[in-house]
C-alpha cells in the first residue's frame, strides 16, 4: 500500500465478443467497489456474449472479492452471457475451495 | 426613553424579546471565545477609518457586555449599563454620540461619567438573519467629534462583515458538530449490532466449560463475524460465522443469520439440515440478495455411544478438536456458502468426545493474524493449540489471543468448548 495501490484493474474487449476484466494484487474491501464497477461496464459492453475474469495475477482475495466473483456469474448467466474464470494455483484458488464454491465455476 | 432627571434608567435598556435575544447569542455561542483574527481586522480598519483610537466588537450577555475583539483598549468586559452599546442594540439605527459628557442619554454611563473620559461614540448593531441585535461593532474617542452620512455607512458595512463572520462560524460549528453527532451515532448503531451478533453472555452448558472471543479490527466498523452457543433440549448447538464485508449491512445481515441459525438449531440437533435451512431462508430473502455467509455448524449431544460431536461446514474454515494427549484433528466437510443459491447440501461429520478434549471454532480472521494473511490452512493455528492440550477453554483462548498479532487487518472471532 506504498507507492501505487495495492490492486488493478482493468478491462479489455477482447476478440470474439469476449470481455476480460483483469484484476492484480490484493482484491479486498478497499477494491470492492473498484472491482463491482468494471466488472457492470464488462457486462453492459452490448458486443460482448462471455466475461472472463482473469485473476491470473491476484495475490490476495478475501470475502468481498469472492462476493464480486460471484455477483459476476450471476449477472452473467441473467444476462445470458457466458461466465469463466482464469486463475493460478495460490491464493484465489484455496478461497474458491476454501468457501465450497470451486465446483459453481467454470474455468479456463 | 428617559425619566425626569433625563437620565436613562436600566429598565428601559432591555429589549422587549430580551429572552429570545439572550438565546441567539448563546446559540451563536461566541461568548468568551478567544480572540479572533477575522474580527481583529474588522475594529483595525474601523478605527483607521474613524481615525478614532478604540473600535469594539461588543456582544451584550445579560449582565455585561463583553467585547469580541477590542482594538485599542485592554478591556475584556464592562458592565450593561445604559448609554452605549447597552442602548445601541435597543433599535436597527446606528447609535451615534457626539458629546456624550453633555448627552443626556450618557452621561450617567461610568466610562463617560469615570476616569475613562469617553466622548464620542458611534455603533452599529449587529444583527442576526432572523433579526435579533447580539451586540454592536463600535467606534470610540475621547475627543467630542461629529459623524458623517458616509462614515456610518462604512460602519453598518462592516457591522455586516462581522454578521457574516459571525453566522459563518455558526454555520461551521453546525457541520462540525453535525458530523460529530452522526459519527457518535454510526459507532453506536456499530455497537449495538455487535451486540446483536455476540451474545451478551454465553450459557452454562453443564458438563462444558466455554471461552468466547470477539477481536474488532475497528472499534466503529463492525464486521460479520458471529458466533452463538444453543442450549437445546437434545443437546448443545454451536455456531460460528463471517458475512462478507463490513459495516451495518453485513452486521445486520450476519445479525439474521445468527438468529435463523440459533433457531433452527433449538429444533435441530443435526447442523447439516440446521445449514441447508438457514441457506434456504437467507438464499430467497430478498434483503441479501448479494450477500451470503461461512458458517460452521456443530452439535455436542451424548448418546449411547458417549459424546457425540456433529459438525457441518459451509465455505467456513473447518472447526479443530484439540485431544487431550495433543493431536489435534480438523473437523467437518466443506460445503458452498450459505445464502447463495437454493439448493445447497451440506453434510456431517461426527466425532466422539472425551474428557480433556476441546473444540476450537473460529473465524479466518484469526487464522490470517496467526499464519498470515489468505492462510486457509490451520497449521499455523494447530501448532498454538497443542501445547495447550487439557488446559481449560479459557486457558486455550488466551494462547490463542497471545498468539494473534497486534495489528489486525480483519474481525476474528473464536469459541472454545471443552469436555469436563
Amino acid at each position: 500500500m506504498t507507492d501505487r495501490p495495492a490492486f488493478e484493474i482493468d478491462l479489455s474487449r477482447s476478440v470474439k465478443g469476449v470481455s476480460c476484466v483483469t484484476a492484480r494484487g490484493e482484491i479486498d474491501l478497499a477494491a470492492e467497489r473498484a472491482f463491482e464497477e468494471v466488472i457492470r461496464s464488462a457486462l453492459q459492453a452490448a458486443s460482448a456474449d462471455a466475461l472472463v475474469l482473469d485473476l491470473r495475477a491476484v495475490t490476495f482475495m478475501d470475502s468481498s472479492g469472492l462476493r464480486c466473483v460471484l455477483v459476476a456469474q450471476r449477472e452473467a448467466k441473467a444476462a445470458g452471457l457466458g461466465f469463466r474464470l482464469r486463475i493460478a494455483d495460490g491464493a484465489v484458488e484455496r478461497l474458491l475451495k476454501a468457501a465450497g464454491v470451486w465446483d459453481w465455476l467454470q474455468y479456463e | 426613553m428617559t425619566d425626569g432627571s433625563g437620565v436613562v434608567t436600566v429598565a428601559e435598556i432591555v429589549p422587549a424579546n430580551e429572552q429570545d435575544r439572550l438565546a441567539a447569542v448563546r446559540r451563536y455561542d461566541i461568548l468568551d471565545t478567544p480572540p479572533d483574527g477575522a474580527f481583529d481586522r474588522v475594529t483595525a480598519v474601523a478605527s483607521r477609518l474613524f481615525d478614532v483610537p478604540i473600535a469594539i466588537v461588543s456582544i451584550v450577555d445579560s449582565d455585561r457586555i463583553w467585547f469580541k475583539s477590542h482594538h485599542g483598549i485592554e478591556v475584556e468586559e464592562i458592565g450593561r449599563d445604559p448609554g452605549l452599546c447597552a442602548s445601541a442594540i435597543l433599535s436597527d439605527q446606528p447609535w451615534l454620540v457626539s458629546d456624550a459628557k453633555v448627552d443626556p442619554r450618557t452621561l450617567a454611563n461610568p466610562l463617560v461619567a469615570g476616569d475613562f473620559g469617553l466622548r464620542f461614540y458611534a455603533g452599529v448593531p449587529l444583527r442576526t438573519h432572523d433579526g435579533f441585535n447580539l451586540g454592536t461593532l463600535c467606534v470610540i474617542d475621547k475627543e467630542p467629534r461629529d459623524v458623517s452620512e458616509v462614515e456610518v455607512a462604512n460602519l453598518a458595512d462592516l457591522a455586516a462583515v462581522v454578521m457574516d463572520e459571525i453566522e459563518l462560524r455558526l454555520s461551521a460549528r453546525r457541520t462540525v458538530g453535525l458530523e460529530a453527532e452522526m459519527r457518535r451515532r454510526a459507532e453506536a448503531v456499530a455497537a449495538s449490532l455487535q451486540e446483536s451478533l455476540v451474545p451478551p453472555a454465553v450459557p452454562e452448558i453443564e458438563g462444558f466449560d466455554v471461552a468466547t472471543r470477539y477481536h474488532a479490527a475497528q472499534r466503529d466498523q463492525v464486521g460479520g463475524d458471529f458466533f452463538d452457543v444453543v442450549a437445546a433440549d437434545w443437546g448443545t448447538g454451536l455456531i460460528i460465522g463471517d458475512s462478507c464485508g463490513k459495516g451495518t449491512l453485513a452486521a445486520s445481515y450476519a445479525g439474521s443469520a445468527r438468529w435463523t441459525l440459533h433457531t433452527v438449531m433449538l429444533d435441530s440437533q443435526d447442523p447439516a439440515r440446521a445449514l441447508e435451512r438457514l441457506n434456504t431462508v437467507l438464499s430467497r430473502s430478498k434483503g441479501g440478495r448479494d450477500r451470503y455467509v461461512t458458517v460452521a455448524a456443530a452439535s455436542l449431544c451424548r448418546d449411547s455411544d458417549g459424546l457425540r460431536l456433529s459438525v457441518a461446514v459451509g465455505g467456513h474454515p473447518h472447526p479443530l478438536i484439540v485431544r487431550r494427549d495433543g493431536a489435534i484433528e480438523r473437523i467437518g466437510e466443506t460445503g458452498p456458502l450459505v445464502g447463495w443459491v437454493t439448493e445447497s447440501v451440506y453434510s456431517c461429520v461426527d466425532q466422539m468426545l472425551n474428557p480433556g478434549d476441546a473444540v476450537v471454532m473460529f473465524t479466518d480472521g484469526l487464522l490470517e493474524s496467526i499464519a498470515g494473511q489468505g492462510e486457509t490452512d490451520g497449521r499455523a493455528l494447530e501448532a498454538v493449540l497443542a501445547p495447550q492440550a487439557g488446559r481449560t477453554a479459557e486457558e486455550l483462548a488466551a494462547a490463542l489471543d497471545a498468539a494473534m498479532g497486534g495489528d489486525r487487518r480483519d474481525d476474528a472471532a473464536f469459541l472454545v468448548i471443552r469436555v469436563l
